[in-house]
């Protein structure tokens, strides 16, 4: 039975923003009066994460997904509620929690620009305390299973940003952390970085052990690494299952492929939209809820000889933008 | 081999420990300073483009202090004679040209939210901090003094040399450099409570400049505002050790009185600090990013 590594009950955190009227009248105003609005960015989220799982934690811009990472890391205190992460409480024990979690947020750095990335792996050894013999032996290793050997040595500013990237998750993970926060890891990358990002860390997530918990705006990421999924939106949890139950749930919507014997022309389908009708193929889009699959491909074979079909799904994309629209009209609770 | 930290540290934990780890957090503090040192080489060209400006202002004030002389007639002015005068100066400026942009940098990691990866490090930030911040003077100090005496022999001469002042000296400027750390990165945070902390800057700069004796010795003013400018640390930073090494105040009991002003505002400032940055950190608003 696996133990968790995160348990989260009620956890919220409350900023109090300044806000003032237009204009210099306003700005004055603000000078001595400053009116403040309180913006609920988590409220009262509750999940756990078991250790060795990787979770996609993900949700539209301002959902409070950093915000969460960011208590659940130790660095912002919350307004209410409880976490446990490792067993430590994060913003009581940051710095003990430190050696035990790894962190990359994609749009910062934590490697020093002016020199190798070597150098950094050097600094990181010392700060987390970690003997020259075992550092030797999980830098090589680490080196190795990134493949940054031949540009370990050159200064970082002269890096691609794939080869940065490939550097600032080794440099999260030298002092072998249990849990890993990854923040956008793959945010700027080529379509090739991407997936060499992608697959370094589903293999220290599946052979490590390494325990995920991954917030991403880029659905491959979430479909190539995590099996669960949470979806927050303003700050509220709207969604917590499996990613395949999320597809199933979301779903009402299907696309049908077919390859016709006779052009397409003017076809037609009772219950079924026509997306595109090219040649002798079509794209056919079905509302779940108002027909069923069956009946559609039923009336189909009726009245046309088909030679191939394909049923599919629409894009993971869609199912979370359409999460997210649900979450917006009112949705939801956590 | 497995990466997970679980298999590699075993229970009890004493990491992160001054107790029972110190020489690990030394070594910590110290790798900090080092790389930071090793990125500043980085701009040692840039240091001495900037050195230019020091030769300019060292210039200036030979010329003027030059014409105050004559002018007055006297052959020392507040105690000094000329030749201290520029030696002086020469301190001054060398000590203040290797200051860090501390107060920008922590402003901007703070409201950038780059504080996070500093958060999320087994170390205390202030003291990383602190040893960024010597890790760069530790370069640029001996390119300012190259500079700054120079500028000084060529106007001058040379100053006499004191063997026995040099343990003594290297402490109080050492004490000085962390007396401005302490205030300047206390300015810096005070970036979680005020959106512009570069006012309160400025006008620790310029108090540092007139009450700390940046552009004149303190003796030089009048009693009243003399006594006001000793009262304050910021004359432990500048006026303190450029004093001792022009040879005033340099008798055995003047240093240790000295040193110990330092250490006794340091001790105080460096609480006023934590306590301020533990304040700070509750208020951490790094949404969204």
């Amino acid at each position: 039975m696996p133990s968790s590594a995160v348990v989260v009950r009620g956890l919220t955190k409350a900023f109090r923003v300044k806000t003032r009227a237009a204009g210099l009248g306003g700005a004055a105003r603000a000078l001595f009066h400053p009116d403040y609005q309180e913006t609920l960015a988590v409220a009262g989220v509750t999940f756990t994460v078991e250790e060795g799982e990787a979770l996609a934690f993900i949700g539209p811009n301002g959902a409070g997904k950093s915000t969460t990472i960011k208590m659940l890391t130790g660095i912002l205190h919350p307004t209410s509620g409880e976490a446990s992460v490792l067993g430590r409480t994060p913003w009581r024990q940051r710095e003990k929690l430190a050696f035990d979690i790894g962190s990359v947020f994609g749009q910062k750095s934590q490697l020093w620009l002016h020199l190798p990335p070597s150098d950094s792996f050097d600094l990181l050894a010392h700060i987390y305390e970690i003997p020259a013999a075992e550092f030797a032996s999980r830098r090589n290793h680490l080196v190795e299973l990134f493949e940054i050997g031949p540009f370990l040595r050159t200064p970082v500013r002269k890096l691609s940003l794939g080869q940065r990237m490939r550097c600032e998750i080794a440099a999260a993970l030298i002092h072998g952390p249990r849990l890993i926060f990854l923040d956008e890891p793959t945010i700027g990358l080529d379509i090739v970085a991407r997936q060499t990002i992608r697959d370094l860390i589903r293999r220290l997530n599946r052979e490590e052990g390494v325990t995920v918990f991954l917030t991403s705006h880029d659905v491959g990421d979430v479909e190539r690494l995590c099996r669960r999924v949470v979806v927050v939106n303003h700050g509220r949890i709207i969604y917590d299952d499996s990613l395949n139950a999320l597809k199933r749930r979301y779903h009402r919507t299907k696309y049908l492929d077919l390859l016709l014997d006779s052009p397409a022309g003017e076809f037609a389908c009772a219950g079924a939209r026509v997306v595109k009708a090219k040649g002798y193929g079509v794209k056919l889009e079905i509302d779940t809820e108002r027909v069923r699959v069956d009946q559609v491909l039923s009336r189909i074979l009726a009245e046309h000889r088909v030679l191939d079909i394909n049923i599919g799904d629409p894009p993971l994309e869609e199912v979370i933008a359409e999460i997210y629209a649900r979450g917006v009209e009112g949705g939801g609770s956590s | 081999m497995n990466l997970r930290g679980r298999d590699l540290h075993p229970s009890p934990d004493h990491r992160g420990s001054w107790l029972f780890r110190p020489g690990a957090q030394l070594a910590k503090y110290s790798a900090v300073a080092g790389v930071t040192t090793r990125s500043n080489m980085a701009y040692l060209a840039d240091f001495f483009l900037r050195g230019i400006f020091l030769v300019i202002v060292m210039f200036v004030f030979f010329q003027l202090w030059r014409t105050t002389y004559s002018a007055t007639g006297e052959d020392k002015i507040g105690g000094f004679s000329l030749r201290e005068m520029i030696w002086y100066l020469a301190m001054t400026e060398a000590l203040i040209g290797c200051f860090p942009r501390l107060t920008v940098v922590i402003d901007e990691q703070v409201k950038s939210g780059q504080l996070a990866y500093y958060l999320c490090r087994p170390y205390s930030y202030p003291l990383y901090l602190l040893s960024t911040y010597f890790g760069e003077i530790v370069v640029r100090l001996p390119v300012n003094l190259l500079i700054a005496g120079g500028m000084a022999f060529l106007s001058v001469g040379p100053l006499p040399f004191r063997p026995e002042t040099i343990p003594g000296l290297a402490l109080a400027i050492t004490l000085g450099f962390g007396l401005n750390f302490t205030i300047a990165a206390a300015i810096g945070l005070l970036a979680f409570w005020f959106e512009d902390t570069g006012s309160f800057y400025l006008l620790y700069s310029r108090l540092l400049m007139i009450f700390g004796g940046m552009l004149i010795p303190l003796d030089v003013f009048p009693t009243a505002i003399r006594r006001i400018a000793l009262a304050l640390p910021t004359n432990l930073i500048l006026y303190g050790p450029a004093r001792l090494f022009v040879g005033h105040g340099a008798g055995a009991a003047e240093i240790w009185r000295l040193l110990g002003r330092q250490a006794l505002w340091l001790g105080l400032l460096w609480l006023g600090l934590v306590g301020l940055y533990r304040l700070g950190v509750k208020r951490v608003n790094v949404q969204g990013g």
